[in-house]
């Protein structure tokens, strides 16, 4: 039932990770060197290329201890997570046994692995199988993939919460912001709807008429807006993505937000309208054209 | 008079003035709130450091304090040549690593320190000292322990058998608090010899060196001995720490800075919009007021006082409101895992509240710069024609 996959490693926070900083290209014969995938940033930081030899060390190496040569034989752009994107750190990957055996001839126990990556024939049983592998295997707890998942996401879940915390103190901002542009257009306004009044036309058919105008302002900021919007994304990405050297996207619109950023707008403008309009239709005509 | 002419202006308008200070407040308390974030970590980072008095802290070249699990080899020698140094008070090797204890047919994981007599501050113990480990009150809660009781500590849970291997039993000598603890983090403190025993460790391995420099002395002088001395160590200053992981904290100081941007556009515009139609109404009378014979420049004045009177007004109330948002975000970004519990992201300071005043002030007087350019260039016979018409 279950395909046991221990074929990379990864050594991210390993001190291989941190020796590979000094690790140095080697002019050695490359014949039947044990091979090392390198991802881009790495490559691009040791100055690397497919074919190159570098040795590495778990240990510092002004210090004595054990250290092999390998091959570079592919420099590729992994998968990248987020949450590793400000971290430095440098990354090579292994074939399991040649860093086992790195590993324990500097003095570390064998058939040691941080964990083991099952993959299952039966996918939607994953939680099933997580708790029998639980009660099965002393010493180890199981996680399906779902709960990885979930593990690692919890930073951006609280950056996700701490963003729409303050999105919503910005759009406390923007909504007076707009009431208190709506009022004083409609302000501005009051002598044409006084004419209008005295001229016969309904408070009904005005009222509509400065909603109209009300929801076309704020349809119209929002056009603006979602322009500013999309410029500000491609800016933050045109800047991050060199800075950390990475292609994950820092900053992303999608349609839902601009749905909700366009009807919170328009059911703002309208609302702040209303109120106005409400305020203005209570006066007499006369006073609104200055009699 | 320009003042008296600004208030009552301000005052005549009252709703108009009201929502204009609100929304210049509520901008207002957004840049306090970013004033406080941007750098706030560093600085909460900085103070919680410079609280352990010790300066250095000595590390496996490019590694950053228990980030990786390489150690310092021989720590104890290296330790005792580092102390030797004129300008070094004291300098002691400590070691970090996880472990399982056990008490009461319960395990649980939890971080252990090795730590040697001279290493203050790292854990403040509550109620009297008996011989034995210092444990912190939520492993005491997960394994009820006590001081008195004994706990059974391993190094590694054997996976056929589930046993746990390398054991080692120990007194609770008392209940600590330890400095960085992650929130609910298991955690517990033991005599540096007794961990590297229980590790194997025999040859004095340490995680890093703690140095006290001597009053006086310049932490930075020592730190570069120390890298010259031993190449393969790092001698890291807190500021030095600060400004290793201040490229991880890029995300915060650069969206602090982007909001802030942000909420000083919003009040820029919002006082410049504002005040160009109320000047737009106000034509006749600003008219009025040259043809009785005030200057030009005071009537552009005025126009910039009653931006700065709406800033002025606001200030105190943005930085008020500014100070009551920031707990609730201080607590949802503390909530992230990994965030030690005596870190802040938001730290108020002096310099904070400064920037922000003048921020504010500034942009009051600039967002009016606009309408009182308007009142400036006005025509006064034609403006007092069209008004009599």
């Amino acid at each position: 039932m279950l395909l046991l996959l221990l074929v990379l490693t990864l050594v991210s926070a390993h001190p291989v990770a941190a020796d590979a900083a000094a690790a140095t290209a080697g002019a050695a014969s490359t014949g039947a060197l044990p091979t090392v995938a390198v991802p881009e940033r790495t490559a691009r930081r040791l100055g690397l290329r497919p074919g190159d030899v570098i040795e590495v060390s778990p240990r510092p190496f002004t210090e004595p201890g054990a250290r092999r040569r390998f091959r570079v034989a592919v420099v590729w752009a992994p998968p990248e997570h987020p949450a590793d994107v400000a971290r430095e750190d440098l990354l090579l990957r292994f074939h399991l046994p040649d860093l086992e055996s790195l590993l324990v001839a500097d003095r570390m126990p064998a058939d040691v692995v941080d964990r083991v990556v099952v993959r299952l024939r039966a996918p939607q049983r994953a939680e099933a199988v997580a708790r029998d592998l639980d009660a099965l295997v002393p010493g180890v707890d199981v996680y399906t993939a779902e709960e990885v998942a979930r593990h690692v996401s919890r930073t951006f879940v609280v950056v996700s919460r701490f963003h729409r915390a303050i999105g919503a103190v910005t759009l406390l901002a923007g909504a007076i912001f707009l009431v208190t542009i709506m009022s004083l257009k409609l302000t501005e306004m009051r002598r044409e709807i006084g004419a209008l009044r005295l001229l016969g036309v309904s408070r009904a058919t005005i009222g509509l008429a400065v909603l109209a105008i009300a929801g076309a302002v704020a349809l119209l900021g929002t056009l603006v807006g979602m322009g500013v919007g999309a410029a500000l994304v491609a800016a933050i990405n045109a800047y991050y993505r060199p800075l950390f050297e990475t292609h994950v996207r820092f900053a992303v619109l999608v349609p839902e937000t601009l749905l909700a950023a366009a009807a919170l707008a328009v059911v703002l403008g309208v609302g702040a309208g209303a109120a106005v309009a409400v305020r203005l239709l209570r006066r007499p005509p006369l006073e609104q054209v200055g009699r | 008079m320009v003042w008296l002419l600004a208030r009552r202006t301000l005052r005549r308008s009252l709703s108009r003035t009201v929502l204009l200070v609100a929304g210049v407040t509520i901008a207002g308390a957004l840049l306090f709130d970013m004033s406080m974030l941007g750098g706030g970590l560093e600085r909460s980072l900085a103070l919680s450091l410079g609280r352990l008095h010790y300066e250095l802290r000595v590390l496996p070249a490019g590694t950053l304090p228990f980030a990786t699990e390489t150690t310092i080899p021989d720590a104890g020698r290296a330790a005792r040549r580092i102390a030797a140094h004129p300008d070094v008070a004291w300098a002691a090797p400590l070691l970090g690593t996880t472990l399982y204890a056990e008490a009461g047919g319960r395990r649980r994981a939890a971080f252990a320190y090795g730590l040697t007599p001279e290493i203050p501050d790292i854990v403040r113990v509550e109620g009297p000292v008996g011989a034995g480990v210092v444990v912190n009150r939520p492993l005491a809660e997960a394994l009820d322990l006590r001081p008195g009781d004994t706990l059974r500590l391993a190094t590694r849970i054997s996976p056929q058998t589930g046993a746990p291997e390398r054991v080692v039993t120990v007194r609770v000598g008392a209940l600590g608090e330890f400095a960085f603890d992650l929130a609910g983090q298991r955690t517990l403190a033991l005599p540096l010899a007794d961990l590297q025993a229980l590790l194997g460790a025999g040859s004095g391995e340490a995680s890093l060196l703690l140095v006290k420099v001597r009053p006086g002395a310049d932490p930075e002088r020592v730190a570069a001995w120390i890298e010259d001395a031993f190449p393969a160590l790092d001698a890291l200053s807190v500021a030095a720490i600060v400004e290793q992981i201040r490229r991880q904290l890029t995300y915060f100081a650069h969206f602090a800075t982007v909001l802030s941007a942000v909420s000083l556009l919003v009040a820029f515009l919002l006082i410049g919009a504002v005040l160009t139609l109320a000047v737009g109404e106000r034509l006749g009378e600003l008219a009025a007021l040259r043809a009785i014979g005030l200057a030009r420049a005071r009537l552009v004045l005025l126009i910039l006082v009653e931006g700065l009177v709406v800033a002025g007004v606001s200030t105190p109330l943005a930085l008020l409101l500014g100070a009551a948002i920031s707990d609730p975000l201080d607590a949802i970004l503390r909530s992230a895992p990994g965030v030690p519990r005596e870190l802040h992201f938001f730290v108020g300071s002096p310099a904070a509240v400064a920037r922000t005043v003048a921020l504010l002030l500034l942009t009051g007087t600039f967002g009016a710069a606009y309408p009182a350019w308007v009142a400036g260039r006005l025509n006064v016979a034609a403006t007092l024609h069209r008004e009599v018409q």
